[in-house]
């Protein structure tokens, strides 16, 4: 699933014409963000539903969500570096091709999504 | 909570009056009740826009340079795609800041501007292209907006100043 998310991302800035020995790193960081406000959204959404939990995480403050952040960010440079060496070794036969548009809506509603839900943080 | 413009032209108003008042009443010496709760704040929001101004600074300049130099020509020994992936990662860090503070700011308008700031690095983040429409203009009026709070706050600060030193030669 998430690999054919990867590969959407890859063509969705493909289109938008970012170098080639750039692009992975382009689709790691674009999706550390993402994964990073979806992640956020959730986190939210179960403090706002009283979880004690998340309402820990969101009073954890700032050194744990920068850790959190490098986290994800190491986890999806990683398994760019994977994806890459796969891409590459199936780029003789056949390329995956995906819509660009795939990438491209769930980055958007990502973002929308994030940013409703940050209306129904607590204020502290 | 009052922006640092409309607390600025509060005490200078404030000051006007009382000079024309007359001075021999010792109740008009009294520092106003919203003066003194500015003296007391904790944190100098002037400093904090400056600073906002200086990373924002930082933040355009290398959004910009990501994209204006997509059409130059380098030569064999520059790399001009390392800096294309630092402007990228400047506007990731950004984007991830502005939704820290979109849910941790301490106010509601904080919380608001953090949101707008996301809204439009994430533009720059997953379309680069419209970075040069969407997110490097807004970039341009946000940081001139915390240059300008940031100088207002100083002026502020004169005017209290003035004020304590006015209460002070008060009888």
């Amino acid at each position: 699933m998430y690999a054919q998310l990867y590969d959407a991302t890859l063509a969705w800035y493909a289109r938008m014409k970012v170098t080639p020995s750039y692009l992975h790193a382009y689709v790691a960081t674009g999706l550390a963000l993402m994964a990073c406000l979806n992640i956020g959204s959730f986190v939210i959404l179960c403090a706002h539903w009283g979880s004690r939990w998340a309402r820990w995480a969101l009073d954890a403050g700032g050194t744990w969500w920068l850790g959190f952040a490098v986290v994800i960010l190491a986890a999806h440079l990683l398994y760019s570096r994977r994806r890459q060496v796969l891409l590459d070794r199936a780029s003789s036969a056949s390329p995956p091709k995906r819509s660009p548009w795939i990438a491209g809506s769930y980055m958007v509603l990502s973002v929308i999504a994030f940013m409703y839900v940050s209306t129904l943080a607590p204020i502290r | 909570m009052p922006s640092e413009g409309y607390l600025a032209r509060l005490i200078a108003l404030d000051r006007l009056r009382w000079l024309f008042l007359p001075q021999k009443d010792l109740a008009q010496c009294h520092i106003p009740s919203f003066i003194r709760r500015a003296i007391s704040a904790p944190a100098d929001p002037g400093s904090d826009a400056a600073a906002s101004a200086g990373l924002g600074i930082a933040d355009l300049s290398l959004t910009a340079a990501e994209r204006l130099t997509h059409n130059i020509e380098a030569p064999p020994n520059v790399d001009l795609n390392a800096v294309r992936f630092l402007g990228r990662s400047v506007m990731i860090a950004g984007a991830a800041i502005s939704a820290y503070d979109a849910v941790n700011g301490k106010t509601l308008d904080e919380r608001n501007l953090a949101r707008q700031d996301l809204l439009f690095t994430a533009s720059a983040v997953v379309a680069p292209p419209t970075a040069a429409f969407v997110a490097i203009p807004y970039s341009i009026g946000r940081v001139f907006r915390d240059i300008r709070e940031s100088v207002e706050s100083a002026k502020a600060n004169d005017l209290l100043d003035e004020a304590a030193k006015l209460n002070s030669t008060c009888p």
